[in-house]
């Protein structure tokens, strides 16, 4: 005979659950638990913190510069010609307003601005401007008759350079397509007065003889990078948009790497980078211009940032210990220098150092 | 009404124990959601970086090949275009390029896949007089001093606009693009 299988009756121990001295105790054990928990959760979140908070800031800087290394490589297109630099000064507006009226002008310069460096960095987004044509006849800057062709088209900017230094060079605005040019007809470029740099009257106006250049710029782009309140930013000075691309600089520098002077010898030597690094405070550097933009291989860029968070004092010693000494540029070289924090309790904080170089291009293949 | 009163309590430890560890949970992923942030700009800054230094290979390779190039004017292999084809106003790549089926530098560059595609700065492929149909570079010689000479027949050289494409695993795209100069 089969006997049923039945659940066996629950006892009475097994349903009357915990005591209250079994919970109270429960609560406290679970309460000091979780009190050691937060305050070990609270002292490695906040070294986690700290760390990740260095660690982003050399991730960001890293981001910057690579930033600026890719502007700087495009540094100069379409400003040199055929072989040459005749650019010392510049005749350019944005719709009615002149951002620079025959002033002096190179489309890469390092300009000292209180103890950082101002970098700008100018060139034309067409790769088509690394090729110039000639002017067929002179041009007074509404019109342009040219020798050969130039694949340029309605609202591109063209930038037109005298044969000889001490003309501004002339940036302008095709504002109709103009029809391939023949065996029998030229090609003519229009820049009429709606053109977006063909508002403004210049200072300085004078024609453009036969055999100017003229070089297809497309779109200008003019990036300067500077530090303002310890925020390194990019100004896009033809739109006027300014963001920021790092906080907390302590130091921007940029350094020109320089080829000897004097005429190309059989050791190619325009092309090797001479010791040391050209500050832009040093002589011969603080304006570049037909005579010394061809030595100019590449920029030595150097960020120096400082942690946002500022570290806890040690308990024991009763002083910050995150940095012992102030931080230093090219330590070791001869144009080792330190850098002033902008926080009296320095120590409190960390910095971080990072230096790219970055080749010029166009000036190296351009000159 | 005894055991009502025990449940509630143990309903509620279980409830502060839960909101804790819900805290310091989201606390946790959002540090590790910064330090992941942080990896990939480093990461994609230096993927940006080699593919720059790739594409370079590419260039090398188009210029080799334009160089001996011996029918300028005839559209050769999918890698070369007589005539500048149709371009994104904003970048200036070819639009009318399929960079799918242009030549792979073969064996990649490192993790790489670089192709390339070259095009004569000319707005025609018959091309007869080269300074009324491409792109030149006049070279500063001694002028025809003849009678009538025509302006056009200044020495120049021709340009070739490279544009290489660079691929990682990924599938991230950069594009370069190069002007070189070939005859004068």
């Amino acid at each position: 005979m089969n006997t049923p299988l039945l659940p066996a009756p629950a006892t009475a121990r097994t349903s009357r659950g915990m005591s209250i001295i079994e919970l109270m105790v429960g609560l406290v054990i679970g309460l000091l638990v979780s009190l050691a928990a937060v305050s070990s959760a609270q002292y490695f979140t906040a070294a986690q913190r700290q760390g990740i908070g260095v660690g982003s800031g050399s991730a960001n800087t890293a981001s910057a510069l690579a930033s600026i290394k890719n502007d700087v490589a495009n540094g100069g297109l379409g400003f040199f010609g055929n072989l040459n630099y005749l650019c010392n000064t510049l005749n350019l507006s944005v719709n009615a307003a002149i951002v620079s009226n025959n002033a002096p002008f190179a489309p890469v310069q390092v300009t000292r601005v209180g103890n950082d460096d101002q970098l700008d960095i100018v060139y034309g987004s067409d790769v088509a401007a690394g090729a110039a044509v000639k002017l067929a006849t002179a041009s007074d800057g509404t019109s342009a008759t040219l020798k050969t062709y130039l694949p340029a088209t309605a609202n591109q900017a063209v930038l037109i350079t005298a044969p000889a230094v001490g003309t501004p060079c002339l940036l302008r605005t095709v504002t109709t397509t103009p029809a391939a040019p023949t065996v029998d007809t030229k090609e003519t470029l229009t820049f009429a007065g709606t053109g977006r740099h063909n508002q403004a009257a210049f200072a300085v106006n004078l024609p453009y003889p036969e055999n100017s250049l003229v070089s297809l710029i497309g779109t200008a782009q003019w990036s300067r990078y500077t530090v303002n309140g310890g925020n390194l930013q990019l100004t896009q000075v033809l739109t006027g948009n300014t963001v920021t691309l790092l906080r907390n600089v302590m130091l921007f520098r940029v350094e020109y790497g320089v080829s000897a002077a004097g005429t190309p010898g059989a050791d190619g030597n325009r092309r090797t980078l001479q010791q040391p690094w050209q500050k832009s405070t040093a002589g011969g550097w603080t304006t570049v211009d037909n005579t010394n933009i061809a030595r100019i291989k590449a920029l030595r860029i150097t960020l120096v940032v400082r942690s946002a968070q500022r570290e806890k004092v040690n308990a024991q010693s009763g002083v910050c210990e995150a940095s012992a000494a102030k931080p230093k540029i090219f330590a070791g070289a001869a144009e080792e220098e330190t850098v002033e924090p902008d926080v009296v309790d320095w120590q409190c904080y960390r910095y971080r150092t990072q230096t790219v170089i970055a080749p010029l291009r166009n000036v190296i293949y351009g000159l | 009404m005894k055991q009502h009163s025990l449940r509630q309590q143990r309903g509620m430890t279980m409830l502060m124990v839960l909101i804790l560890m819900a805290v310091m949970l989201l606390g946790g992923l959002s540090l590790a959601r910064m330090t992941e942030a942080s990896y990939l700009i480093t990461g994609n800054v230096a993927g940006k970086d080699a593919s720059v230094h790739a594409a370079e290979v590419g260039w090398n390779t188009a210029y080799n090949q334009v160089k001996t190039l011996v029918d300028e004017n005839t559209d050769t292999g999918g890698w070369y275009w007589a005539s500048m084809q149709p371009a994104n106003a904003t970048t200036g790549i070819p639009s009318g390029i399929d960079f799918n089926a242009t030549p792979v530098v073969a064996g990649g560059v490192d993790r790489y896949t670089v192709t390339y595609a070259v095009e004569r700065m000319c707005n025609i492929a018959a091309m007869t007089v080269a300074s009324r149909e491409c792109l030149v570079k006049q070279v500063d010689v001694l002028e025809d001093r003849s009678f009538d000479a025509p302006d056009y027949q200044a020495k120049n050289s021709r340009q070739f606009r490279i544009t290489v494409r660079v691929t990682d695993t990924r599938g991230t795209q950069t594009w370069t693009q190069s002007l070189v100069t070939k005859g004068g």
